[in-house]
């Protein structure tokens, strides 16, 4: 058996791709999720990179072999490659908002309501602050990140303000100001979230 | 096992083997992936962290300063240049 000319040898990078797109859309699946215990799951996972990066040693020795043919394919098998990643992270990133949604539902009162808020924009700022300091994010990600902060920071002070009144004075109208301070908070973080998930668009 | 630590490990190993079989710009473009994917996860424990502290107990002034505090030095690492 000639493994060298093997159709397994010859379709390696593309085999790995599809293992990655099914181990992806098993863990998309609730029913499907339960079939591939977590350890095993992690191990596959574990073996496809690690194949994948094997593979891209090898494609890149091949293609610098002096009479080695021309491999056509290695531009598609790439792109085919990092689409198969992008929507494997993806998945994975719509998965772990669970600290999130645990946070919110936490908040009985408007006073943690507004602690919440708070919180948030300060882990996103860390992170925009984290991510501005990493060499491989590009200018223009860092501009519209700041931008978002330049529009969110007036109002979470705002907030911070009404609460120190609201629990001061405990009336109707300090609750209620809390309230839309709260609120107006909420979508101008949604927006430095969408700012984040923009810069992760362009990015791909 | 933290999937989301695997699919962070997988980007990054990705990442170099195309770094090493030439093609820079896709790397690049991997690895500031794995570092968006890795931002979010802590963002996500962070807000863990604050559901643990609404539960446990009541949040003080104390709490407030502190987070300003927080913020304050995060949004000058943001804006410096």
């Amino acid at each position: 058996m000639d493994l060298r000319n093997s159709a397994v040898n010859r379709h390696k990078t593309k085999l790995l791709g599809i293992i990655m797109i099914v181990l992806g859309f098993l863990q998309t699946d609730t029913a499907l999720k339960g079939l591939v215990p977590e350890n095993l799951y992690a191990l596959l996972v574990s073996l496809a990179g690690l194949g994948t990066l094997i593979c891209g040693f090898l494609n890149s020795f091949e293609s610098t072999q002096p009479d080695a043919p021309v491999n056509k394919q290695a531009g598609s098998v790439r792109l085919a490659m990092l689409f198969t990643l992008v929507v494997t992270t993806f998945t994975l990133i719509s998965m772990g908002c669970t600290g999130m949604q645990a946070a919110y539902k936490q908040a009985d009162t408007i006073d943690e309501q507004a602690y919440v808020v708070a919180e948030h924009y300060a882990s996103l700022v860390k992170e925009a602050a984290d991510l501005k300091e990493k060499p491989s994010t590009p200018r223009a990600v860092v501009t519209r990140m700041r931008e978002a902060d330049l529009a969110a920071a007036p109002v979470v002070n705002r907030v911070r303000d009404l609460r120190k009144s609201y629990l001061t004075i405990r009336d109707a109208k300090t609750e209620l100001e809390l309230q839309e301070a709260v609120n107006e908070a909420i979508l101008l973080v949604a927006d430095l979230v969408r700012a984040v998930k923009q810069a992760r668009g362009e990015s791909t | 096992v933290n999937s989301l630590v695997l699919a962070i490990i997988g980007l990054r190993a990705v990442a170099l083997s195309l770094f090493l079989a030439g093609d820079t710009k896709s790397s690049e473009r991997l690895y500031l992936l794995a570092d968006l994917v890795e931002a979010g996860k802590a963002t996500d424990e962070h807000m863990s962290a604050v559901a643990e502290k609404l539960r446990s107990r009541t949040i003080t002034d104390a709490d407030w300063d502190e987070l300003f505090q927080r913020i304050e030095a995060d949004r000058e690492r943001l804006h410096s240049d």
